[in-house]
């Protein structure tokens, strides 16, 4: 019974959903169907809250520990963001806003399970649930070009991916006669097939953190899809997506056989997101550039012996989170705003959300008194003491490159024009990035909040 | 209630200033919370006991229990100096103001008041990570400030500005980090205690320096001087002149006694480094016609001497670099002031359009050349006692170094004199001359200030250097 009591807050998300779903798509109200898909992801989280335990608990199928809590905390708070943000374009004009909530909150619910996985099986049918949802979400403007170019190539490529991941799993299950994560302990190495395992397994999540060689859909994707799916796509599932990858790295006993691909794919991602969003003048294309980067820094957590992975990771995570959060919140106060050209004359027209970009940006490139460099201080200090001090050296050299094109967007918002960019009065999303400033900036003076675990 | 007070001072203005938008307000805000913090840094200052050498007022609070750090603020006898500077500096930057920035001023006063912040908690700083914190911290005010107050090419300056002390921090960063692992925490003190070999602790010693390097900056590194300087607004010129380029300055002065098994390696070469810089940048201050370049290149000529000052291992050259940067200071402020003065009813830096000013102008031609007299080492002045010291020290390590620096000191005279007598002496007057008007009242107190302070520590260098006398350098050797 007690997993039941677990998994409630999934359950009750689930349920609510489709009610609200049946819903809306009877009264077909965008107003009450946004309310209720916002409500059902609200009181989910409240319910998560309530069963928040410090046991741990496991059987075959989940495993659940505090910071699989905090990670679902986060995603359903993501959820709400996005939920948020999504009223804004709606109002715009935006149709079926039924099924976008209903399929926003089956990708919610599938992140979620797939953060407590403790099996390849439920791995792979949580990853399905929520990148069904996404491909779907990504062509959401159906007379976009862009739109359907990008659900369409997201999904070709995510399709290849998963068959990745599924031959990955089928080896697994030919080394040990079983699917559950206990059970990589058994894994000798050396073996050509358990090598084999371990490749397709990380090129599987390779393509879904879009670390570089397995990035090329995500500036598509992320410049095609509707901004607030782009925001969903670039926080929620890059933390479910990463819980997971722990959850399978602390089941390792060994991590000797693939430290050698984390390098590689954290120093070519670093490399390639930070170096090709130097050029970009779309915010959307750019950040999804970033967001590489971000993952290749985040994936050399994964080099960290066990207890360090967690302490160092979930703060990123966290913080990497609201950033990306604020910064789409930032391009959809503005008209046009992936257009890095209508940012002129923020500064003075609405000084408060140039603020926040402000801080975001800065927070992003790692400038104290921002979280961006409390975290990634934090990373560092400890890969440095592990003895990765070349990589670290390297990765601090590719986050001066970041400067150049984060704080291409600040000088944008604060450039001087004679006539001002009347912004749109989209209070929720401008309050949303302000929030997420305001979070950004405090984590970074006060650090003790976020790096206690 | 102790000298976080200043800090406290500083931001609560800065942000009431960023509240209020009216103009009279803001700057009475200003000018306000900048003076108070003044006094409360003199008072703090006065009262420090001259005989303890460890921080004074010393307060800790609880910040990153994870990696074990307090964020911890104290005054000892090398950053009080620096603290009281920066204070003095902000005024001064803030009353230029008031005549020298339009536009956008409610957030222009809370930046400078948020750099001054900034910068006095980097020098309050009693540990390596908050050092590093505020060092990186100061990027954002500054950087802002040059892009939307300065002139056409300001987002060059800008981003030139802050690639160079962004990405030379990462030697910082690393020579921290070293720090914390051999030396086993974020403690100046374990700086003393690094568990490493002579050839692995001369790397973090090289992280250390090349970061503090770009920030004074020393001649191969100083790219982002000549255009952030020059298209910056006056006042923060001033700042980045006075203040900016001594933190690089305090770093090295923090730092080089726990150094000193490995100093007497490399010291020559270092010295020898920041003479070329001092007597290179003295022949493009002599080249150049424009006098806002000049200042700039005078500036950066003469950290080169205090740097060098700072490497020769004895206690002269100590002494002499801590006097000497706050005398620079001091007395660079004041004269980029004047030029700013010049500039302000005739629209140019152009020295070849100005001249036969002295009858016209005397009050601003006699501050002028009381400060470049100053400049140039006139026994009484204050320059003069740190040049002294600084040049004792350099000639104690080597007499060929000794004399580059004097080659330095002599071409800094000439181009001090020549820009004197372009500006303020020469027949006949050149066309913008007639534009030129007199200080008014309450700026011409402010630069008898410049003037008063000048004479004082030139009198009485003990103000700043009493505390210093017996520093235990280098192994006990100096």
């Amino acid at each position: 019974m007690s997993q039941y009591y677990l998994l409630l807050p999934e359950i009750v998300l689930l349920t609510l959903g489709i009610l609200s779903f049946c819903y809306g798509f009877i009264k077909r109200v965008s107003l009450h169907t946004w309310a209720l898909g916002f409500i059902s992801i609200t009181v989910s989280l409240i319910v998560a809250l309530f069963s928040f335990t410090y046991e741990e608990f496991s059987t075959g199928l989940i495993r659940i520990n505090i910071y699989t809590q905090i990670l679902r905390l986060l995603i359903y708070l993501v959820g709400a963001f996005i939920l948020a943000l999504s009223y804004e374009e709606f109002k715009r004009g935006f149709k079926n806003l039924e099924e976008y909530i209903f399929l926003l909150t089956l990708a919610i619910f599938g992140m979620n399970i797939m953060i407590f996985a403790n099996d390849l099986l439920l791995l792979y049918l949580s990853l399905e649930t929520f990148s069904l949802s996404l491909y779907i979400l990504a062509a959401f403007y159906r007379n976009d070009k862009l739109s359907i170019e990008a659900g369409t190539k997201y999904f070709i490529l995510g399709t290849v991916s998963s068959i990745i991941l599924l031959s990955s799993i089928v080896f697994f299950y030919a080394i040990t006669g079983s699917t559950s994560y206990d059970s990589f302990k058994l894994i000798k190495t050396g073996q050509i097939t358990s090598l084999l395992a371990l490749v397709f397994l990380i090129s599987a999540f390779a393509f879904k953190l879009s670390l570089a060689p397995f990035h090329a859909w995500s500036p598509d994707v992320y410049q095609g899809a509707p901004t607030p799916v782009t925001a969903f796509l670039s926080t929620a599932s890059k933390v479910a997506v990463f819980s997971a990858v722990i959850n399978i790295v602390l089941s390792f006993s060994s991590k000797e056989t693939f430290k050698d691909f984390i390098v590689i794919l954290s120093v070519l991602s670093m490399l390639v997101g930070n170096v090709l969003a130097l050029r970009q003048n779309n915010l959307k294309r750019m950040l999804a550039y970033s967001s590489i980067a971000h993952a290749g820094y985040m994936f050399m957590a994964l080099l960290l012996p066990e207890n360090k992975i967690i302490s160092t990771l979930i703060p990123y995570l966290i913080v990497y989170v609201f950033m990306n959060i604020g910064a789409f919140a930032f391009i959809l106060s503005i008209r046009e705003g992936e257009k890095i050209g209508s940012y002129h004359g923020v500064g003075r027209s609405s000084p408060l959300l140039a603020l926040s970009i402000l801080v975001i940006m800065f927070s992003l490139t790692g400038i104290p008194p921002t979280a961006g460099f409390i975290v990634k201080f934090n990373l560092f200090k400890d890969l440095f003491s592990v003895g990765y001090s070349g990589l670290v050296f390297f990765a601090l050299l590719m986050s001066i490159f970041s400067a150049f094109y984060y704080l291409k967007v600040v000088f944008y918002v604060y450039k001087d024009v004679s006539a001002l960019n009347d912004l749109p009065k989209s209070y929720l999303s401008q309050t949303i990035s302000l929030m997420s400033a305001i979070f950004v900036l405090i984590m970074g003076i006060f650090p003790n909040m976020i790096l206690n675990f | 209630m102790g000298i976080e007070l200043i800090l406290i001072t500083l931001l609560f203005g800065a942000i009431l200033a960023w509240i209020i938008k009216n103009r009279t307000t803001v700057f009475a805000i200003a000018l306000c919370s900048s003076i108070v913090s003044l006094i409360i840094a003199l008072f703090y200052y006065l009262s420090m006991e001259r005989t303890i050498k460890n921080f004074q007022f010393y307060l800790s609070y609880e910040w990153i229990s994870a990696w074990k750090v307090n964020f911890s603020i104290g005054f000892d006898h090398i950053n009080a100096p620096f603290v009281l500077l920066t204070t003095f500096i902000t005024v001064v930057a803030i009353a230029l103001s008031i005549k020298v920035i339009k536009d956008k001023i409610s957030s222009y006063i809370a930046l400078i008041l948020l750099l001054s912040f900034f910068v006095n908690a980097f020098f309050m700083s009693t540990n390596l990570l908050q050092f590093f914190f505020f060092y990186e911290a100061m990027l954002i005010p500054s950087v802002l400030l040059i892009q939307r107050w300065g002139g056409k090419n300001s987002y060059q300056a800008a981003i030139k500005f802050l690639i160079y002390t962004f990405s030379f921090s990462v030697f910082l960063f690393i020579a921290i980090l070293a720090t914390y692992f051999y030396g086993g925490g974020f403690d100046f003190e374990s700086l003393a205690n690094l568990r490493l070999n002579a050839q692995s602790k001369l790397l973090v010693l090289f992280g250390f320096i090349l970061a503090f390097f770009v920030k004074i900056p020393i001649i191969p590194l100083h790219g982002w001087l000549r255009d952030t300087y020059y298209e910056s607004p006056m006042p923060v010129t001033i700042f980045m002149s006075a203040v900016l380029g001594k933190m690089g300055i305090y770093g090295i002065l923090r730092i080089i006694p726990y150094f000193g098994d490995i100093i007497p390696i490399i010291s020559q070469w270092i010295i020898g480094l920041c003479l070329i810089s001092f007597v290179y940048s003295a022949f493009l201050a002599l080249s150049v016609k424009d006098i806002k370049v000049m200042l700039s290149y005078m500036s950066l000529s003469h950290v080169g001497i205090i740097t060098a000052g700072v490497f020769t291992g004895n206690i002269q050259g100590y002494q002499g670099a801590l006097l000497q940067s706050i005398n620079h200071g001091i007395l660079s402020a004041g004269l980029f002031y004047i030029a700013e003065l010049l500039y302000r009813h005739t629209g140019s830096f152009d020295s070849e359009k100005f001249g036969a000013l002295s009858k016209k102008i005397p009050a601003l031609s006699f501050f002028t050349f009381a400060l470049i007299m100053a400049m140039g080492g006139f026994p009484g002045l204050n320059y003069f006692n740190g040049e002294l010291l600084l040049l004792s020290g350099i000639f104690r390590k080597n007499i060929l170094l000794g004399f580059l620096s004097i080659l330095g000191i002599a071409i800094g005279v000439i181009y001090l004199s020549s820009f004197l007598y372009r500006v303020f002496l020469r027949k006949p007057a050149g066309e913008l001359s007639f534009y030129v008007k007199d200080v008014i009242s309450w700026e011409r107190f402010l630069l008898a200030l410049f003037f008063l302070i000048s004479i004082y520590f030139g009198l009485v260098p003990d103000f700043i250097l009493s505390g210093v006398r017996e520093i235990i350098l280098f192994g006990g050797r100096g």
